[in-house]
């Protein structure tokens, strides 16, 4: 989905007057007041700065791979996590695990993703051996990376999609 | 067989061989040359490697062996020279070792006292290599039953998990049946009893056992059960009142002392008892319940070094040669690691990813109350006209649109952004239990793999511990609770004895 023609559906997830809330938060958070969100203003956020998953986010969110969010990157992002679409957030978490977004799960992108979170619970040896054999059990077509729908495969029984659920109950 | 491949180049970790990317090829596995025998050889080695086998193959492995067992008594007849193995849990890596320990499989005479499966996370693996040399060896090679071969315990613990991730319901009941299969107990030498729990108030002759219908699961009480689940008296002499006791550890069955041993061991003319069943800090124990000088009663054995990957135990076997027996202890092997319950990295880390993610969305979007704006709530021509600027490059009417599209709100666009913020809170809060209950686990460095071990309990009191027999102790304890009969009534099955061209049937 393009930067702009998606935005319709995105914005449609929102109502007008949550947008200029998120527009409001938006220039809040944009310090400089350039516009766009640099990933400083993000990792400053006192409370982000622990949380070892915003860089992710804030590359999932990057669609034009520029380094900056826009507030149309923003809202975009937002919705894909707002919206009552399924599949958009299991898209959304695939591409947590899928660094450079090439629509695949390799073994090195799924253990640095997971480095991130385990930090130093875990030798590398021991993370290794789990990364292989999820790989294994997961990759039907043998080609020894996690395409998205071997993918969804995996965690159909996790319902992903409730608990990233961000409307109201 | 060929490794999982690195296709993209990335793989962190490259020392490590990573695990076989299929199963073992049928031609592989039941080579030609065999007949309808497994290579037992290329399993042990695919096997420690993590390679798997297909199912269709490991329902054959356990047919061809099940021929061999069901034609076996209750109570058979080994002598020396033999090498006892106790207690195996799972621990797939360290049975390799105790074949290294034992002596070569080829040549040297095995008799297991059972208990495979449980409580490790390799008894899939532990089970094909067993019977595979059992299919090759046939004569040398035998297995008793253990407490932990039937439904109601391998369900109770992790035996059953392991079966219905690596294979499914159908194979978990196809083993099952074949446990039924294993005989109770074994003379050795003409002199020791061997079996996997002890002696029984209802067990008077070697005779009681033979007349045993072993082909089913075992009941909750009587000699069937208390072969495979008494348990000798815990002091040094062996004394025991009346020479039985109710097993409260168990919560079935019976402790035995001196007398009750002796009785048994005179009217049978043997000199011992060996048994396994029970953890012990050096692999094994003798039961000097006649005074140092004398032949030990009872002999207890342990193969399962490391138990639960906390115990810290050495394990042993028992090796008969020319009518003496030594002892052979052997220290535990590295394991692959696994997470609880064979969890999958997404299963595991997703509660984290969705924890992580709505708490970053709950900062980046939460107001200070000096962001809340006094209530205009009407979008004003100046906002649309701003937004539009920032828009303009990607030339998006959608304000507009939204606008003449605007519907009628039960709530106030603020407080419905206020309740979100609310829910995303709580699920926040929900998700944090979650990824702390699996991480926890993850942090106890060598928790038990199964499901089982109260890791509350491990948690306190370790400072307490100044050495092994003490931390041996102390981890027993801990872990007492899952040494009893669980508490669950499986139905009692029984399977009909084959006849030559007959299918067995499950009753």
């Amino acid at each position: 989905m393009g930067n702009g023609q998606g935005m319709e559906e995105q914005m449609g997830t929102f109502q007008p007057q949550e947008i200029k809330r998120l527009y409001k938060r938006f220039q809040f958070l944009d310090k400089d007041g350039s516009g766009q969100l640099e990933p400083s203003e993000l990792f400053d956020v006192p409370e982000l700065s622990q949380n070892p998953l915003v860089k992710r986010v804030f590359q999932i969110f990057d669609k034009d791979n520029d380094g900056k969010i826009s507030f149309a990157e923003f809202i975009t992002g937002l919705s894909s996590l707002y919206g009552n679409d399924e599949e958009e957030k299991l898209k959304f978490m695939f591409k947590i695990y899928d660094i450079d977004q090439d629509g695949f799960i390799t073994n090195g992108e799924l253990f640095k993703v997971l480095q991130m979170m385990v930090g130093n619970n875990l030798t590398d040896v021991q993370l290794q051996q789990l990364v292989d054999r999820t790989i294994i059990k997961a990759d039907e077509d043998f080609d020894s990376k996690i395409s998205f729908a071997e993918f969804k495969k995996m965690v159909k029984d996790l319902d992903v999609a409730s608990k990233l659920q961000m409307q109201g109950v | 067989m060929e490794l999982l491949r690195d296709p993209s180049n990335d793989r962190v970790v490259k020392t490590l061989k990573p695990p076989p990317h299929r199963p073992l090829s049928n031609q592989l596995m039941f080579p030609d040359k065999l007949k309808n025998k497994p290579d037992w050889r290329i399993l042990l080695d695919h096997l420690s490697k993590e390679g798997r086998i297909a199912k269709d193959d490991l329902i054959k492995l356990v047919s061809e062996c099940n021929k061999i067992l069901k034609n076996e008594g209750n109570l058979i007849y080994l002598h020396d020279p033999l090498t006892v193995v106790g207690d195996i849990h799972g621990q797939y890596y360290d049975l390799v070792k105790m074949f290294d320990v034992g002596g070569n499989i080829e040549t040297t005479k095995y008799l297991f006292l059972g208990d495979f499966v449980d409580r490790g996370s390799f008894s899939i693996e532990v089970i094909v290599l067993v019977y595979a040399i059992k299919i090759n060896f046939p004569n040398t090679i035998f297995f008793l039953r253990g407490n932990h071969e039937c439904r109601q315990l391998t369900s109770f613990f992790n035996f059953k998990d392991e079966c219905l991730y690596k294979y499914d319901q159908e194979t978990y009941d196809f083993l099952m049946d074949s446990f039924d299969l294993f005989p109770l107990a074994c003379v050795v030498n003409n002199k020791f009893l061997a079996i996997h729990g002890g002696i029984s108030p209802d067990l008077k002759t070697l005779e009681d056992i033979k007349k045993i219908d072993r082909y089913h699961e075992p009941p909750r009480s009587g000699l069937f059960c208390d072969i495979l689940w008494s348990d000798p008296v815990d002091n040094d002499q062996g004394s025991l009142e009346n020479g039985w006791r109710g097993n409260e550890v168990r919560g079935c069955s019976w402790f035995f002392g001196v007398d009750a041993v002796h009785r048994f061991l005179q009217r049978n003319n043997l000199i011992s008892v060996i048994r396994a069943h029970e953890a012990q800090l050096e692999g094994y124990k003798m039961h000097r319940w006649k005074g140092s000088s004398d032949f030990p009663v009872v002999i207890t054995i342990f193969s399962a070094p490391n138990y639960c990957d906390i115990y810290k135990n050495k394990g042993a076997v028992i090796k008969f040669e020319n009518n003496t027996l030594n002892i052979q202890q052997f220290k535990d092997t590295p394991h692959p690691y696994l997470l609880p319950n064979f969890m999958d990295v997404f299963s595991w880390s997703i509660p984290f990813v969705t924890e992580k993610v709505t708490e970053m969305l709950y900062m980046l979007l939460k107001h200070e109350d000096q962001d809340q704006e006094s209530e205009d709530e009407k979008i004003n021509q100046q906002d649309i006209e701003k937004f539009k600027q920032i828009t303009q490059s990607e030339k998006t009417k959608i304000f507009e649109k939204n606008k003449s599209l605007q519907k009628q709100l039960s709530k106030s666009g603020k407080e419905k952004l206020r309740s979100r913020l609310k829910f995303v809170a709580t699920m926040m809060k929900m998700q944090k239990t979650l990824r702390e209950e699996n991480e926890s686990i993850v942090l106890l460095k060598g928790a038990c793999p199964d499901k089982r071990l109260p890791k509350g309990l491990l948690l306190q009191g370790k400072e307490a511990i100044t050495d092994a027999l003490q931390e041996f102790n102390y981890m027993k304890l801990a872990d007492s609770i899952n040494e009893k009969m669980p508490n669950i009534q499986i139905p009692q099955q029984s399977i009909q004895i084959k006849k030559p061209g007959q299918s067995s049937k499950k009753k």
